[in-house]
């Protein structure tokens, strides 16, 4: 559940999101739910030429399952504040 | 569950796939593992030689795990005049399968490869 408590910080954000067929979508995070599923809004393609498909799409949910990567801003992240959490995570799993 | 996709329900969805193929149809349902109940399904893009709309089903279940995005269709002007649906060539898009072409060959070589190293070891320790 911490990827999803991670995720949930970053609602209101930008940012990019490959998918596994390799599209890439820009767009404000608009929510997530515990499979990581995502939604996003005024989503922009970056190769628009090539995959005309979402012109016409500003709001889209995303499955988790076929996310590649969510690029993230460098900012946006308190690495500090993840470790301590993995960590407690980590500790309450093994009790 | 995942009430992530409910205001889509009723309304026209672009569908995007596992194997690149992508769909605009209405959203009529759906479940917490993304199975979607969907109606007047049709092409997203309409290629040159079926010029016509044709609807490729009434009403049908896409499997969740089948599903990669499924984004809300808000056709602009131009689109609903039906022009930019016309494209001589419909784009590809590529599948979530990540497969490797002709990965068997490779794994055939790599196993040939240890039979013929572990033979001549044999042959060096006699």
């Amino acid at each position: 559940m911490l990827f999803f408590s991670f995720f949930k910080t970053l609602v209101d954000q930008e940012v990019v999101v490959q998918l596994k067929n390799d599209i890439e979508l820009k767009g404000t995070l608009q929510s997530v739910d515990q499979f990581l599923n995502l939604k996003l809004d005024n989503i922009s393609c970056t190769d628009e030429e090539k995959y005309p498909h979402l012109v016409s799409v500003r709001n889209i949910f995303i499955r988790g399952s076929t996310v590649r990567y969510v690029y993230l801003n460098k900012n946006m992240v308190d690495t500090n504040l993840l470790q301590d959490a993995t960590r407690r995570e980590a500790m309450s799993e093994r009790k | 569950m995942s009430p992530l996709l409910k205001e889509y329900l009723n309304k026209k969805v672009v569908l995007v796939t596992t194997s690149g193929e992508c769909f605009i149809a209405t959203l009529e349902g759906f479940d917490k593992s993304t199975n979607l109940v969907v109606s007047n399904l049709t092409n997203r893009f309409i290629d040159d030689d079926n010029t016509e709309s044709n609807i490729l089903s009434h009403v049908q279940l896409m499997r969740g795990s089948e599903i990669v995005a499924c984004g809300l269709y808000e056709p602009t002007d131009q689109e609903t005049a039906g022009e930019s649906r016309y494209i001589v060539k419909a784009p590809t898009i590529h599948d979530t399968k990540n497969r490797v072409k002709d990965e068997h060959l490779v794994w055939m070589k790599v196993a040939e490869e240890k039979v013929h190293s572990t033979t001549k070891r044999r042959k060096l320790t006699k």
